[in-house]
């Protein structure tokens, strides 16, 4: 089965996106905070995809000093992104964003980022997005 | 003329030399040396003196009968000219007589011996006697150029000095006087002070310069005299004649001294007519004078003075100049200074608010964007809900999100309307319940409040309806942006609870929540315009940091207000509870 992590601080409101996607039998793991996605990309769970949200929570739970640094990034996401393709390079990125602007759009396929989407985006077409990359691996 | 050469025998080759000079020049001399012959040898010096022209005394100490031949001399009114050495102690009675110094040069001793023993020739008595008066060879020379021209200088001089005194006149010569060039001091009658006379013996041809009067001018104001006169054997040059009738100078010629009749004539302008007067226009245009110098000393002094002062003064005034000078240099460096701060102060201050803003669209635009994604996403799954196999309960639930996200939208579009309207609202009051209105908010986070497992709840303190008076739709976005913020920053498995109490004039609603809270320092500043909690921005990245801004503002337009009542930390996060109080009735218009 293949699986997806989405990073989305309001997917509870925008569950309904995903829909198109479980139904072609993708299961769709759900990360609401910077944190939260790393940690469940930490825990070893194999990923097909990553949707990323830009602009995301660090995640209040584990405030700490520390992160401090990360913290004061504009877009979490991009920062979320940046580990990703350091760390797990063979996982396909995609953003699904609703900000947008041209310097970060060429930050992004520097990156590596295999597709850029934006909101709002019908479920139909972010399924066919998604599967036209799953479905090639 | 007949010189007596008395000296002693040690001089013997500079008598000899001025001997032969004298003798050369058609003089007779008398050497007692060469008076050999027998008979009293005083007798016979005594008559070679009294029958000399001029005794010429060679002095020595090894001498002293010299001293008698001078006395012999004296006695008899010979001029007399004493040569000696520097060393020589000279009897002090003898200081006023022609004194010549020997230097050691023969040659030059001998000439200026011979000079001035030839210049003593006019004073001899002898020549004197021979017109019987001064007036009497002055009258001959007038008449007879040749006279004229066997007195020396000095003979004339003293032949004028004479005529002066047998006309009455006091006649004085002093060192001083003879010093500055004048030959003889003239006392009028009367001592009406004093007339310094210059006597120029000239050639036929020539004429008493200028110059000459101009000196005798300076000399009678220098010597503080009354009148200067200058008595020529010859006539004056032109400018001569204008300078002296400016000054007080008067030119005469040797003739006109004789036909001076009175002392008028003499006192005045040869060619003047009015007698006293001259004397007293002199002697009056010289006090003017004086006071006129005085009164120009003292305005010189004076004007002295007020240059000093007023160098003095421009000084300071340049200095004073200079330091307002740099003083403006400073301002305006300072100015610029404070410009270029200001500047760049408004520059970073319109970065702030540029940025600001941009930020502020871009979270408006992110919140704006979700209920229309989440509406884009129902909607279309309700289409295609046959294929991807929708059941009823889920479909009646999509249609459920459409609304409340379509509710929702509405509202953030109102809110998005209020950030950016400046200036009046338009408010439009009604009566309704505001326990009704609040329940209605409820609603509409109660998916969201799901997925946070989160539950709000409403306890009034009184089965009242809680009536209003106000712009429901105003209040619904006020309170709709308060109850927004406390689920969006509280922590999961909580409770937000709501509590409406009711008072005679007014209504108050709590709204307390568990969660991030608020930093005491951050208090005053969340109802500001963008403004965003630094817990806020962990917890979620979207907010405008408008909400509560606009809340207070349309609550403000109510006569209400809404304040944060507390936030304290507790060991499962910080309990926060917002104060809404608004009047029941509106005492004035709304706005």
């Amino acid at each position: 089965m293949k699986r997806i992590l989405w990073v989305e601080d309001d997917a509870w409101m925008l569950d309904e996106l995903m829909r198109p996607i479980r139904h072609s039998g993708v299961e769709v793991e759900i990360a609401t905070t910077y944190i939260s996605a790393q940690e469940k990309l930490e825990a070893g769970k194999h990923f097909d995809a990553v949707v990323v949200d830009l602009i995301l929570p660090f995640g209040y739970e584990v405030r700490s000093s520390v992160l401090s640094a990360e913290k004061d990034e504009q877009f979490l996401g991009i920062l979320l992104l940046r580990k990703i393709a350091a760390h797990y390079p063979n996982i396909p990125m995609y953003v699904l964003t609703a900000v947008l602007d041209r310097n970060v759009e060429r930050l992004l396929s520097n990156l590596g980022v295999r597709r850029i989407l934006k909101k709002p985006i019908s479920p139909s077409e972010l399924r066919n997005a998604l599967l036209e990359t799953i479905s090639e691996l | 003329m007949k010189v007596f050469v008395a000296h002693s025998i040690t001089d013997n080759q500079f008598v000899v030399n001025l001997t032969n000079l004298l003798r050369e020049n058609g003089h007779d001399v008398f050497v007692p040396g060469e008076m050999l012959s027998s008979g009293n040898i005083l007798s016979q010096i005594s008559a070679a003196i009294r029958s000399a022209d001029v005794l010429v005394a060679v002095i020595t100490s090894s001498n002293p009968n010299i001293l008698y031949e001078l006395g012999l001399a004296a006695g008899a009114g010979i001029p007399t000219l004493i040569i000696a050495r520097a060393s020589e102690q000279l009897p002090a009675n003898l200081a006023s007589v022609p004194y010549v110094q020997l230097t050691g040069d023969m040659v030059r001793d001998v000439q200026v011996a011979f000079r001035r023993a030839k210049d003593l020739e006019g004073l001899s008595p002898r020549r004197v006697t021979e017109f019987k008066s001064a007036e009497a060879a002055l009258r001959a020379a007038t008449r007879d150029p040749s006279v004229l021209e066997s007195f020396s200088p000095a003979e004339l001089e003293r032949l004028l000095a004479e005529l002066f005194k047998e006309r009455g006149y006091k006649v004085e010569s002093t060192e001083s006087t003879r010093d500055a060039g004048i030959d003889f001091v003239l006392k009028p009658r009367g001592n009406r002070g004093l007339v310094l006379v210059q006597v120029k013996k000239v050639g036929r041809q020539s004429r008493v310069s200028v110059e000459t009067v101009r000196m005798l001018s300076s000399t009678v104001t220098a010597l503080s005299a009354h009148l200067g006169m200058i008595v020529a054997t010859s006539g004056f040059t032109a400018s001569a004649l204008a300078l002296a009738a400016e000054t007080p100078i008067v030119l005469h010629s040797v003739e006109g001294v004789l036909a001076a009749r009175s002392e008028g004539d003499l006192l005045k302008h040869e060619d003047l007519d009015i007698v006293d007067q001259t004397l007293d226009d002199s002697g009056r245009a010289f006090e003017l004078q004086e006071k006129r110098i005085e009164k120009l000393e003292a305005i010189n002094l004076q004007q002295q003075e007020e240059l000093a002062e007023l160098n003095e003064a421009t000084r300071l005034a340049e200095a004073k100049f200079k330091e307002a000078e740099e003083r403006y240099k400073q301002a305006v460096c300072a100015l610029d200074l404070k410009e270029q701060q200001v500047t760049e102060l408004e520059a970073a201050k319109n970065r702030v608010e540029l940025t600001g803003k941009a930020e502020a669209m871009t979270r408006l635009y992110h919140e704006l964007l979700l209920p229309v994604q989440a509406i884009v996403a129902n909607a279309h799954n309700l289409r295609e809900a046959e294929a991807l196999g929708l059941s009823s309960e889920d479909r009646a639930h999509n249609a459920e999100q459409v609304i409340a996200q379509a509710v929702r939208l509405g509202l953030q579009l109102q809110n998005a309307i209020l950030s950016v309207s400046e200036g009046e609202k338009i408010y439009k009051p009604t009566r309704f319940s505001l326990r009704d209105l609040i329940l209605e908010i409820i609603a509409l986070f109660a998916d969201e409040a799901r997925a946070k497992e989160i539950t709000l709840t409403l306890r009034a303190d009184s089965p009242d309806d809680f009536i209003i008076t106000g712009d429901r739709s105003k209040l619904r976005i006020a309170i709709y942006n308060v109850v927004a913020n406390a689920v969006k920053y509280s922590f999961s498995s909580t409770q937000i609870e709501l509590r409406i109490q009711s008072e005679t004039d007014r209504l108050r609603v709590f709204i307390e929540n568990l969660g991030i809270g608020v930093a005491p320092d951050e208090a005053e500043h969340i109802f500001k315009l963008g403004y965003r909690g630094t817990s806020a921005k962990d917890v979620s990245r979207v907010g405008s940091g408008m909400g509560l801004y606009i809340a207070r503002q349309l609550i403000n337009a109510h006569s209400g207000k809404i304040e944060l009542q507390s936030s304290q930390g507790t060991n499962r996060g910080h309990r926060t509870v917002f104060e809404i109080t608004l009047p029941r009735h509106l005492q004035e218009s709304l706005g």
